[in-house]
């Protein structure tokens, strides 16, 4: 592998978690919010406006940012009971298709996240709340974890595909022998 | 072509990819795009993002990060274990003790969240590696918490039972009421299984030559003195549970200040005052709840589907065409019910199916009060079926070094636990009817 | 031609009036198009979510909804006029909109931005609320309300009360977990959702109602341009025959919320004609006032609508 692929490989892999990490925090942050908005009403006896619809946010953000560490993290939970009757050659061949298939859908999902946060862009949606965040914020939640989500699937393909021909050759080499 | 062919096309293709080994999540999602690309026209598709936004956009759903938080903190101090302990050196005489004390714990979790999955996890987290550590078989541990968390949409209040009143305009007072003793009934189903396969696993176990964890004997004053040691989380515990008792606070509310509060006991009992010790908490609630929360989002696209294409309302429909006894419809309801259960969340499966179920049970005289409380009964059971069964995945992020077969296996008999209770509440109605009745207006 | 199958989406219950509304609707242009056009209802938000409806008829994935115009007014700023505090005193008034310059230049608005009104609708609603009655502005300090519309969160948020935003079809579960102690939506959906299970004192529209919504019968102008003249002729009259259906209807949930609410023994008070005064008055003082500095058309809307 030459130096600069090395190099992208290494930044995908840090945005990768410094997403996880910016998905950690907003689970800390809504934590903290909603202590602040109980705090508010029912100690300070004031008006809370802003607080639910933030956490909602957070919310938003902690489920899309943190796909893409979660698959980093092989959390995403699939069902293997089918999968692990077939040989180990099966399944390697059987995982790159499926990463393929969940690679266009993460890439789909991205597409469709860009348009949805151009046309609020453009139109300058607003939630329709007395907060009026600008929905390129939120919006921009799916795009970003989505895409990220897409090049973890792009590395892990080429792991699986370089393994794959490592294993080959020590076969071949095997053979020669 | 006939919705229920396409039907059928549509249940292949998720199944293709649900059991391709696939993310359950992405499987959900590509699943869904090929069915949108065969049967659906364009303008569906420019909808996707839209469809997964709207639904995860839900303050309700909040709660279930904020109860894995709060569980999360507990289980990587001390704290869990230390409470953990206090429960088994109080049950340690009773066989399968420490399982009926987390079946206690999600019966009482329950009547605080509406959602299931929540219960599962909060009670989970701090249960299963506690029980695998006095013992207790994998499969008899995961059981125990999928089955037990589903309790939540089953002791009032629950989130399903609000959807199932709106849709049927049934009193939803009268459905929480109604829930009260099939959750206690079940919760007891429970508890009677757990010493005869904890003693089975043990037998087994001994048998095979493997070395079961000492027994130990506990005076009064060790008792106590674990009691003490645990006691301000008691406190904490109280505060979450008597805030959403007394309406002080909401589910998301609660789970916010209680993991708060819990944060706070365990950095000043527990010394985890270094940033790095609370990040780590951090990362790891983060890749367990991205996982649910993905799984949620996709799910809206594959309900989307079902509801556009009319398959689940067409199926109905052509059940009640036969004329057979009322009973054996019944029967066929349930049947439908465990067959959608296998593939969708509870939320979906009410909004797509009781509007056309409710006609057609109380048409043959069934209480729809009744029927409500057997549905919520029958989905319980899908959150423990595969392919998709949320409560699965819940105990698998838990614990993910147990096989999902394993976690099956030790799912079964409560899932047949679960038959029995259906089956008891047909024999008995007035088990879901009599508290009801009881109540004016 | 080729029989063609569209879709009627709405958060409202089967047994609102809005749903009766909408499958008439259907059934009456199915029959005068001699099966041309049929119609599919999905109730209960079971299609789309209430606010993402707007997004789907703006994309051509939904043909119809019964639709909350404040709804898209994050996205369409000024249709938050069809939402405003004392700004339609009853239905009729309302109802006169379709013919007057108001109603014409907020048609067109939708029309630009993707849906097309068939049918004018418009409910008043109640203040229901736990602990105490909201008679006044001033008595809405301290609760967590649920308004509609952000101009009435706006109003009661300069009083004190603390606001969350929801759809309609999610009060029912917002109350039951303490998320709010007071609301304010349409009377219609106060019974269909039960919402009375829920509260204690309901300040009734029946006499005078500070709330009225526009939630017309609206099509998705992709849907409509694929209509064939005919076809579109047909809708147009179905829409006039129905408007006095949708006029009574509204008239009827005003009393019929009153009867329902006080059979289940809701303590319900009517609101006066002084009483009504007092909101205007504050509502001027916030909520229109705001709307006239946030939306460039707003003063202009808000003297078009007055006049
Ligand atoms: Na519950
Ligand atoms: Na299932």
């Amino acid at each position: 592998m030459s130096v600069s692929q090395n190099h992208v490989l290494r930044m995908i892999n840090g945005l990768t978690m410094a997403s996880g990490y910016v998905s950690a925090l907003a689970i800390l942050a809504a934590t903290l919010i909603i202590v602040e908005q109980v705090l508010v009403r029912y100690v300070l006896r004031a008006a809370t406006i802003w607080q639910v619809e933030i956490a909602v946010y957070l919310l938003i953000a902690a489920t899309f940012l943190g796909a893409p560490y979660g698959l980093k993290q092989n959390a995403h939970i699939n069902i293997d009971m089918i999968v692990i009757i077939f040989s180990k050659r099966v399944q390697k061949r059987l995982e790159i298709v499926t990463s393929f298939l969940s690679l266009l859908f993460c890439l789909f999902l991205t597409w469709r996240g860009c348009v949805m946060w151009l046309e609020a862009f453009e139109g300058g949606w607003k939630s329709p709340s007395l907060l009026s965040v600008p929905l390129i914020y939120p919006y921009a939640l799916i795009p970003l974890g989505m895409a990220l989500t897409s090049l973890q699937y792009i590395i892990r393909l080429m792991d699986i595909i370089k393994e794959g021909a490592a294993l080959r050759e020590r076969l071949e080499e095997r053979n020669n022998d | 072509m006939n919705p229920l062919w396409i039907g059928c096309i549509v249940t292949l293709i998720a199944l293709l990819f649900l059991f391709s080994g696939m993310p359950i999540a992405f499987a959900l999602g590509a699943s869904s795009l090929v069915a949108m690309f065969i049967f659906m026209d364009q303008y569906q598709i420019l909808m996707v993002a839209e469809t997964v936004y709207e639904g995860v956009n839900d303050f309700g759903l909040l709660s279930i990060p904020l109860f894995i938080f709060m569980g999360m903190i507990a289980a990587l101090t001390k704290a869990g274990g230390d409470l953990y302990e206090c429960f088994h050196r109080w049950l340690y005489k009773i066989p399968g003790g420490l399982g009926i004390g987390n079946i206690g714990a999600c019966a009482v979790f329950a009547a605080l969240t509406g959602s299931s999955p929540a219960c599962a996890a909060a009670i989970g987290t701090m249960g299963i590696p506690e029980m695998r550590r006095r013992g207790y078989s994998d499969g008899l541990a995961t059981g125990i918490i999928t089955a037990g968390g589903t309790l939540g949409i089953l002791i009032p209040p629950s989130v399903t039972m609000i959807v199932y009143g709106l849709a049927t305009e049934t009193s939803i007072g009268k459905l929480f009421i109604a829930g009260i003793i099939p959750g206690i009934l079940v919760a007891f189903l429970f508890s009677a299984w757990i010493p005869i396969a904890d003693t089975l696993d043990r037998r087994k176990k001994k048998s095979a030559g493997v070395s079961l964890p000492k027994e130990d004997i506990y005076t009064m004053t060790e008792k106590l003195a674990i009691t003490v040691k645990i006691f301000p989380f008691i406190v904490v515990v109280a505060l979450v549970l008597s805030s959403l008792y007394t309406g002080w606070a909401t589910p998301s509310e609660a789970a916010a200040v209680g993991a708060f509060l819990i944060l706070i006991t365990a950095i000043a009992l527990y010394k985890m005052y270094r940033p790095r010790d609370i990040l780590n908490i951090l990362m790891r609630t983060t890749r367990e709840s991205t996982m649910i929360m993905m799984i949620i989002a996709t799910s809206f696209l594959f309900g989307a589907i079902l509801t556009n294409l009319y398959i689940a309302q067409t199926l109905a429909q052509n059940i009640v065409a036969m004329q057979v006894d009322r009973w054996v419809v019944m029967l066929m309801i349930n049947v439908l019910l465990l067959v959608a259960g296998c593939f969708l969340p509870p939320v979906a499966i009410i909004l797509i199916l009781s509007p056309i179920l409710h006609p057609i049970v109380t048409g043959l005289g069934f209480d729809p009060i009744w029927f409500g409380v057997l549905m919520t009964l029958n989905l319980e059971a899908g959150l423990i079926t595969p392919p998709v069964g949320l409560n699965l995945y819940i105990v698998k992020g838990i614990a993910p070094d147990i096989p999902l077969t394993t976690v099956l296996q030790g799912s079964i008999p409560f899932i047949l636990l679960l038959f029995l209770g259906m089956f008891i509440l047909c024999l008995f109605p007035f088990l879901a009817t009599w508290l009801p009745a009881m109540m004016i207006g | 031609a080729e029989a063609r199958e569209l879709k009627i989406s709405h958060q409202f219950t089967e047994a609102d009036a809005r749903n009766a509304l909408a499958v008439e609707f259907g059934k009456r242009v199915e029959k005068q198009t001699n099966g041309e056009l049929t119609f599919k209802v999905f109730p209960s938000s079971a299609l789309f979510k209430a606010m993402a409806q707007y997004d789907a008829m703006a994309k051509g994935a939904l043909d119809l909804s019964v639709f909350p115009l404040a709804y898209a007014s994050g996205k369409i700023p000024e249709l938050e006029i069809t939402l405003m505090p004392c700004i339609i005193a009853d239905v009729d008034q309302g109802m006169a909109w379709k013919n007057k310059e108001i109603g014409k230049r907020v048609a067109k608005i939708c029309e630009e931005k993707g849906m097309k009104i068939l049918i004018w609708l418009w409910y008043g609603g109640g203040i229901g609320s736990r602990g105490k009655p909201v008679v006044l502005p001033p008595d809405s300090k301290g609760l967590k309300f649920r308004a509609a519309g952000k101009f009435f969160e706006h109003l009661l948020n300069t009083q004190g009360a603390s606001i969350t935003s929801m759809a309609s079809s999610e009060i029912y579960m917002a109350l039951q977990t303490k998320v709010l102690d007071a609301c304010m939506t349409s009377a219609e959906s106060f019974v269909s959702y039960r919402l009375y299970e829920q509260l204690e004192y309901f300040n009734t529209p029946e006499n005078y109602s500070v709330w009225y919504m526009g939630e017309p019968l609206v099509i998705s102008t992709k849907t409509w341009a694929s209509l064939t003249p005919g076809q579109q002729k047909i809708m147009e009259t179905v829409g006039v025959e129905l408007e006095k259906m949708s006029r009574d209807d509204a008239v009827a949930a005003n009393k019929e919320v009153t009867r329902v609410f006080q059979e289940k023994n809701i303590k319900v008070h009517k609101m006066t004609k002084d009483e009504w005064q007092v909101w205007r008055k504050v509502a001027e003082e916030t909520a229109w006032k705001r709307f006239a500095e946030e939306v460039p058309s707003g003063r202009e809307l808000l003297d078009l609508a007055t006049k």
